[in-house]
């Protein structure tokens, strides 16, 4: 990178000083600040011990290593706000997949419900590699969501890196793929209305996927809207630092606030271990053109200024306008990587205004009405 | 005092005797290491899923260590085995991918790609008398190119899959590579301690001198030994790509050095100076109990490897202070040796050392490798006039 004579202390993050961390960093929320510093995560930790000319056995072990470190983590969380819930029922059914094995799906439905609501389908962040549906951050998010006056479904599809070995694409996103096609078959049964698409991190990602590939398969009328928050979507985390400066400068700007590219490149191993799908987008769905998206239902892409994929969720903001597709761009400012969801504990404002605007949206689709098919 | 009386007395001695810290000092270490690691971090390491992992991470070295056992034990190194696991593992992914073969055969052909590899090993090391070090480093190098031809660099997933069924077979999460490792180690354990063959593969390592006037076929069981290691090594290359569903170029040399360091500190236990399968298996649960512990701990990368490291010399050091097998095998002793002086016991003929230096991976100058002198060499090498050739 050419020295500027300005002081690049103006630049924002690690563009203007590459020392900074969230710590230091002037643009943070200071209450999340306070959150992340307690459990150590308002400095830029170590680079990953693996990297890309590692064995792979050994990488899905730091990957699944990653895995418990956030499990635990979600598990310490704080998990006692807001304080006002309402009541929500929990019930498990299962969704034929096309490989035979059975999806799980996670129904949560507010108590008495009794006309139709719209439907909600998560899928949880974790890079499409770990994490589980059923911890208790996710839980609570459901519920929370649910409690708005929503069903929402979690879908338990499979992750890329499990203890019993690899499940490279497009294993997880045929999981939800065919869970979202079991959904809009029984709309009716399962008293929904308009079904939206939402998830964080790795769950945007498979948000967005799952509506292109519904476009390809030509079932979109399965879906009337997708809300996707951070997305993970550009798999570019190994590029050289010109090619992130000149695309997607988030990369670099804000690289080890919270994640890092490094250990960011090890999950895209799990999911695309040879490589081969680095610019296919169901994979990676920042590399679809404007044809892939044009005729997309309306999205919500949301971003956080503070995170490393700000940017590609941003461009993706971008290609769906030029398609002409209805998409409403936000940005968190002062957040990191998932704070708006995850880290609700710390932000309580932000997490119920993203919660209320999910369930907004939902309300605002045209949406199918469930006495059709 | 009743005979039954007498006979559990003598049970108990024995038993006392086998619990001693000195017949298996690594037990307590892993007590120990239990202990401290709980304590450590309370909220992690007492957990089922530690000991899944442990058990899991720590099959597939103890596969290998358990393998490499059989030709200690003969006083032959297998310094391939940890290539021998990448081609084994390469070779079934490429299998699956470039063929409609049933899973079956391509689990069958591999493994006994790598017997075939193992018997090469023992034509060289038996019929050509070369070094058993440098045999099987060499053999490394080939593997190492053959993997590279198959990949072509890359990592291998196509149709990998097919063998990964047989991987998520699992009794509470216990999944088949631990389980395959009791069921060899029982096996050599049987085969090692209980039976003509296995006497005669110590007999072997301990000298070919006394064995062979014993009248033991020496070369058939070196021969024999190196085929068993290859094999376990490509068996263990097969585990590996079915739990992790795609194979990589680089798999293999990693799992090689706590292997050696498994069955080194395995034979300063039980059976103290004696490669043993019960002392190994204790061996790799220490070690992989440490280096999980220590990754959940949260230290630095490079601590595991020197930990390994450290406890690799140390059972070296502690293995040279005691007679017999292991000794003999890791003590670079003067050469001269005077055959006319009275020797005791079961150590008539400790005299073809290999130099620790060859442990660590370090190439032996040339004038060493001469000295050295490996139990695969005949009887007639190990002649003193022969020894200054």
């Amino acid at each position: 990178m050419s020295t500027a004579p300005v002081s690049e202390l103006a630049l924002p993050g690690r563009l203007g000083d590459p020392e900074r961390s969230p710590a230091t960093d002037p643009r943070i929320d200071p209450s999340l600040l306070a959150a992340l510093a307690t459990y150590g995560l308002d400095v830029v930790g170590d680079a990953p011990p693996v990297d890309r000319s590692t064995p792979i056995e050994q990488v899905l072990e730091f990957v699944l290593g990653v895995e418990t470190g956030f499990g635990g983590l979600y598990t310490a969380m704080p998990h006692d706000f807001p304080s006002e819930r309402g009541e929500v029922e929990l019930s498990v059914q299962h969704a034929p997949g096309r490989d035979g094995r059975d999806i799980p799906l996670h129904i949560f439905t507010p108590a008495g419900a009794t006309t139709p609501l719209p439907c909600i389908v998560y899928l949880h962040g974790g890079g499409m590699a770990v994490m589980q549906t059923t911890n208790p951050v996710h839980q609570q998010w459901c519920e929370d969501l649910a409690a708005t006056g929503a069903v929402v479904i979690a879908v338990d599809f499979r992750n890329s890196a499990t203890a019993g070995g690899l499940n490279p694409f497009p294993i997880g996103l045929n999981d939800c793929s065919d869970a979202v096609a079991w959904i809009h078959e029984h709309r009716a049964a399962l008293g929904i209305a308009k079904i939206v698409l939402q998830g964080e991190s790795g769950g945007a990602n498979l948000v967005l996927a799952t509506t292109l590939a519904a476009k390809r398969d030509g079932r979109l009328d399965a879906i009337d809207g997708v809300y996707a928050m951070v997305p993970y979507i550009s798999g570019a985390y190994r590029w050289d630092r010109d090619r992130k400066l000149a695309e997607l400068p988030s990369l670099v700007e804000n690289d080890g606030y919270y994640i890092d590219c490094k250990m960011l490149d090890l999950l895209v191993m799990t999911y695309d271990p040879t490589g081969e799908q680095a610019e296919n987008p169901l994979a990676w769905p920042y590399f679809a053109t404007v044809e892939d998206v044009a005729g997309l239902p309306p999205h919500v892409i949301s971003t956080n200024e503070l995170d490393p994929l700000r940017d590609e969720g941003m461009a993706y903001v971008r290609t769906l306008r030029r398609a002409g597709v209805s998409a409403t761009g936000r940005v968190n400012l002062g957040l990191v990587h998932t704070a708006d969801s995850i880290w609700g504990f710390a932000v309580p404002e932000v997490y119920a205004a993203t919660v209320a605007d999910i369930k907004r949206f939902a309300d605002s689709l045209e949406g199918t009405s469930t006495t059709d098919r | 005092m009743t005979t039954a009386q007498r006979s559990a007395q003598s049970r108990g001695r024995r038993l006392a005797a086998q619990l001693s810290p000195k017949s298996v000092a690594t037990l307590y270490v892993l007590i120990g290491l239990i202990i401290a690691f709980s304590l450590w971090k309370p909220s992690t390491f007492p957990e089922y899923a530690t000991l899944v992992g442990i058990l899991q991470d720590g099959a597939i070295g103890g596969l290998i260590a358990l393998g490499l056992v059989v030709p200690l034990a003969a006083g032959v190194f297998d310094l391939s085995v940890g290539y021998m696991l990448g081609f084994g593992a390469i070779f079934a992914a490429w299998l699956v991918g470039n063929t409609s073969w049933p899973e079956w055969l391509v689990i069958a052909v591999s493994i006994a790609a790598c017997a075939v590899v193992g018997l090469i090993n023992g034509l060289l090391v038996v019929k050509a008398r070369i070094s058993s070090f440098i045999a099987t480093l060499a053999m490394g190098s080939i593997l190492q190119a053959g993997i590279q031809y198959l990949t072509g660099g890359q990592i291998l997933t196509k149709g990998v899959d097919r063998i990964g069924g047989f991987a998520s077979v699992n009794i509470h999460q216990i999944t088949l590579a631990p389980m395959v490792l009791i069921v060899l180690a029982v096996l050599l354990w049987v085969l090692m301690q209980h039976t003509v063959v296995g006497r005669h593969l110590y007999a072997t390592g301990l000298g070919g001198d006394a064995a062979v006037l014993a009248g033991v076929r020496t070369r058939q069981l070196q021969f024999g030994a190196l085929i068993v290691s290859a094999a376990v090594a490509g068996l263990a290359g097969v585990l590996v790509v079915s739990n992790v569903g795609a194979a990589s170029p680089d798999t293999g040399p990693s799992y090689m050095i706590p292997a050696f360091a498994a069955a080194f500190l395995g034979a300063t236990q039980f059976k103290p100076g004696f490669f043993n399968p019960g002392g190994t298996v204790l061996a790799i649960l220490m070690l992989q109990t440490l280096t999980s512990g220590l990754a959940l701990a949260g230290v630095s990368t490079w601590v595991p490897s020197l930990c390994t490291g450290v406890i690799l010399i140390a059972a070296l050091a502690v293995g040279q202070l005691r007679g017999n097998q292991l000794s003999r095998l890791i003590r670079l002793r003067r050469v001269k040796s005077d055959s006319a002086q009275p020797q005791t016991g079961a150590e008539p003929a400790l005299r073809e050392p290999i130099g620790a230096e060859a442990l660590s991976m370090t190439a032996p100058a040339t004038t060493e490798v001469q000295d050295v002198r490996v139990g695969a060499h005949s009887p007639s090498n190990a002649e003193p006039e022969e020894r200054t050739r």
